[in-house]
């Protein structure tokens, strides 16, 4: 097939598929735009609160998990390397609040995209991809309007900017990696199986506590079962990655996270794979 | 030069029956297909089979069928929403598709913004849907609702909103499926003739629509889709009329087929057989407009009638009772009937419209308000070669028309 023209291009895998994931986003990012634009409209017509609400999430998690997690269970969290003294808890959970919401709205927006926009799926083509990745757009803009709360909240406690934090560029790519081979499969499977969205609502909560978000987890301490499950997942080095670099002041230890880092190429992988191979089947299974 | 549509023996099949689209429904179908119990419950329906044809660049191609027939699935192959599963489909050049209603609109968007939308899935650049977006409003006549968001706006709306866009993105092949049908009468137009003027600045268009009129103004060739098969292929004129020839033999066979005819099987008054014959009295099933036609019809009373009354009327096949001869009207009286007998009636240069017609046959009483014996059948078909008039009638008078005289207006 030979159609020309951005929207009706057609890709081969030739060149693997990653390059040609590569090569769809570079001919759509007019839509891509596009459709990033409408998710942010979208969602800010429908709430009251508009772009407010992206600051309001991880700010009142990070309000009750201070009040759960310190006022009653006493987390202990690990000093700094400088005072000696333990971070302030509301820095060290925003710190984690912030990509764990990147990650879960993103998902939770990926999950049912190809089913809520069954009138453009079915009607036109184009690579498919660019639903869920419009998700993860629109929700790595909220992100960066909560990032501001992190400044102000640096600047209240004192936490001094290091240059360790050049190492967020590369956790950030990390995590948008493992969020888009999730998302591929998340909005795929949603498709051919609807209840797919809800298996995923609760999954992601039981997911958040799996996850150092709210307190340290260390998986050495989960013992001998548990312990080696918690290592695959890779939000957790990713998490404790922003921490070491923004408020410890030292290198993420990437390498001690090996299996994390397979099970975050794997799905990257699996996930393109199996949506480019899956989706001519997209219209015909509305 | 190449080609900007080919299809090669292209098959399309889906799974018919219900799918598991829920988890919790895929585990138990597995665990059943595991046991052997139910391999596939599912068939393959087959919407295309082996399907070949070629579009040329600048050619307007149409497609006409009942629903269900396969177009839409042929358009949805062209543009790559679909894919089929066996044979080839090429396409050459830029596309914009308006599949069905509603093209790719995002409801709770405005106007404005889905028009911008719209274009860059289409593959237009912001700076592109600029330059051309107060052609697109103006033609859409949206200009009060651009900003309004598109679930608000009636579904002619929607339609002249996604046909507006569609046009003005400037395609090479543009795919029109059935969008037409919602517009108003002069919105339809002005969309037909728009399809005019890009048929003439050389785009390749494939259309599909229930109005033959609209068919017949701006294809150049029409293929007839018939359960997945082109059943035939020609000229828009020859091809349309074959189509609505055999759609109106389908609803005077499924009048024909009305339990009607077997009402009155074992009253004690019944029409055994009636058979149309032309003047010479062959046995006929078609006539040209104009010839004549008689009625041989054979009836059986058991009962002594008295004063039956006899009548034959011509039933169309949109069930208009066309024409109706009666012995009430036309004599002769008949003073009694008894056992089995034959009559004739003869319709003389029966000029009627090109389509089919049933013939119905009554046995009434003396009143002629109780039918005795009632027979819907056969079905005769009236050819008409002449030119097809856009609002026919039932028939084609005796008339003529006398020289035009002009007013003073011309003279001078
Ligand atoms: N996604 C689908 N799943 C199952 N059957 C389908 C699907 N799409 C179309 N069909 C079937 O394919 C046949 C052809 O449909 P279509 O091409 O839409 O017909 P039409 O000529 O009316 O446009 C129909 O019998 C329809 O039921
Ligand atoms: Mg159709």
């Amino acid at each position: 097939m030979n159609r020309t023209g951005i929207a009706a291009r057609t890709y081969d895998a030739t060149l693997g598929v990653m390059l040609d994931l590569v090569r769809k986003l570079v001919d759509c990012r007019e839509l891509l735009y596009s459709l990033t634009i409408k998710e942010i409209k979208v969602r800010y017509k429908q709430s009251l609160l508009g772009i407010a609400w992206a600051v309001f999430m991880p700010v009142s998690m990070m309000l009750i998990f201070t009040f759960v997690f310190r006022r009653i269970a006493k987390v202990e969290l690990e000093p700094l390397p400088g005072t000696g003294l333990p971070p302030s808890y509301a820095v060290f959970s925003y710190v984690g609040l912030l990509p764990w919401n990147l990650f879960s709205q993103s998902l939770t927006g990926a999950v049912n995209t190809l089913v809520t926009n069954r009138g453009l799926v079915a009607k036109v083509y184009f690579p498919r991809e660019v639903f869920p990745l419009s998700k993860i757009f629109a929700s790595f803009v909220d992100f960066l309007v909560a990032s501001l709360v992190l400044v102000a909240l640096m600047v209240w406690y004192h936490v001094p900017v290091q240059t360790t934090i050049l190492w967020v560029p590369i956790l950030l790519g990390i995590q948008l990696s493992f969020m888009l081979g999730c998302g591929l499969m998340l909005s795929m499977a949603n498709l051919f199986y609807r209840d797919v969205q809800y298996i995923f609502q609760v999954a992601i909560q039981l997911w958040m506590f799996a996850t150092s978000v709210a307190y340290p987890l260390p998986a050495e301490a989960a013992g001998p079962i548990a312990g080696p499950i918690l290592r695959l997942n890779p939000m957790t080095p990713i998490i404790d990655g922003y921490r070491d670099a923004i408020l410890y002041g030292r290198m993420p230890d990437l390498a001690a996270s090996w299996g994390a880092w397979i099970v975050v190429g794997l799905v990257l992988w699996i996930g393109v794979l199996a949506f480019d191979r899956s989706q001519y089947l997209f219209a015909e299974r509305m | 030069m190449s080609i900007p549509v080919r299809f090669d023996n292209v098959s399309k099949s889906f799974k018919t029956g219900e799918s598991a689209t829920a988890l919790r429904d895929l585990i138990p179908s597995l665990v059943r297909r595991l046991r052997g119990a139910d391999p596939d419950a599912r068939k393959l329906f087959w919407a295309l089979r082996d399907v070949s044809f070629e579009v040329a660049e600048g050619e307007v191609l149409g497609f006409v069928g009942r629903n269900g027939a396969g177009k839409s699935t042929t358009l949805k192959l062209v543009a790559g929403i679909l894919r089929q599963n066996k044979g080839t489909v090429e396409v050459n050049g830029s596309l914009s598709a308006l599949i069905e209603v509603g093209a790719g609109f995002h409801p709770d968007l405005t106007g404005r913004e889905n028009i911008f939308m719209n274009g860059a899935v289409l593959g237009l650049s912001r700076r592109d849907i600029r330059a051309r977006f107060d052609d697109i409003v103006a033609f859409a006549e949206l200009e009060e609702f651009i900003d309004t968001p598109v679930k608000r706006y009636s579904s002619g709306m929607y339609m002249r909103l996604g046909f507006a866009v569609a046009v003005h993105v400037d395609p090479a092949i543009l795919l029109i499926d059935e969008v037409l049908a919602v517009g108003d009468l002069a919105f339809r137009r002005k969309c037909l003739e728009r399809v005019k003027l890009l048929r003439a600045a050389g785009k390749t268009i494939l259309f599909v629509s229930h109005k033959m009129n609209d068919v017949r103004a701006i294809c150049d060739r029409v293929m007839y889709v018939k359960d997945g098969l082109i059943h035939r292929e020609g000229t828009a004129l020859d091809v349309t009329r074959e189509f609505e020839a055999d759609m109106k033999r389908r609803s005077a066979l499924e009048i024909t087929g009305a339990p009607l005819s077997q009402r009155t099987d074992n009253a004690a008054v019944r029409v055994m057989h009636v058979e149309a014959r032309d003047s010479s009295g062959a046995p006929v099933t078609e006539l040209h407009s104009g010839q004549s036609l008689i009625i041989h019809a054979a009836i059986e009373s058991d009962i002594e009638l008295l004063d039956p009354i006899l009548s034959v009327a011509l039933l169309r096949s949109d069930n208009l009772r066309a024409c109706c001869a009666t012995t009430r009207v036309l004599g002769p009286r008949i003073p009694r009937v008894r056992g089995a007998c034959t009559f004739e009636v003869e319709f003389d240069d029966l000029d009627l419209m090109d389509d089919f017609y049933a013939i119905e046959t009554i046995v009434w009483n003396a009143e002629m308000n109780v039918p005795l014996a009632q027979h819907l059948n056969p079905t005769i078909r009236f050819i008409d070669e002449r030119p097809p008039v856009n609002r026919p009638g039932v028939f084609h008078p005796a008339a003529r028309f006398g020289a035009i005289e002009h007013g003073p207006d011309l003279e001078s």
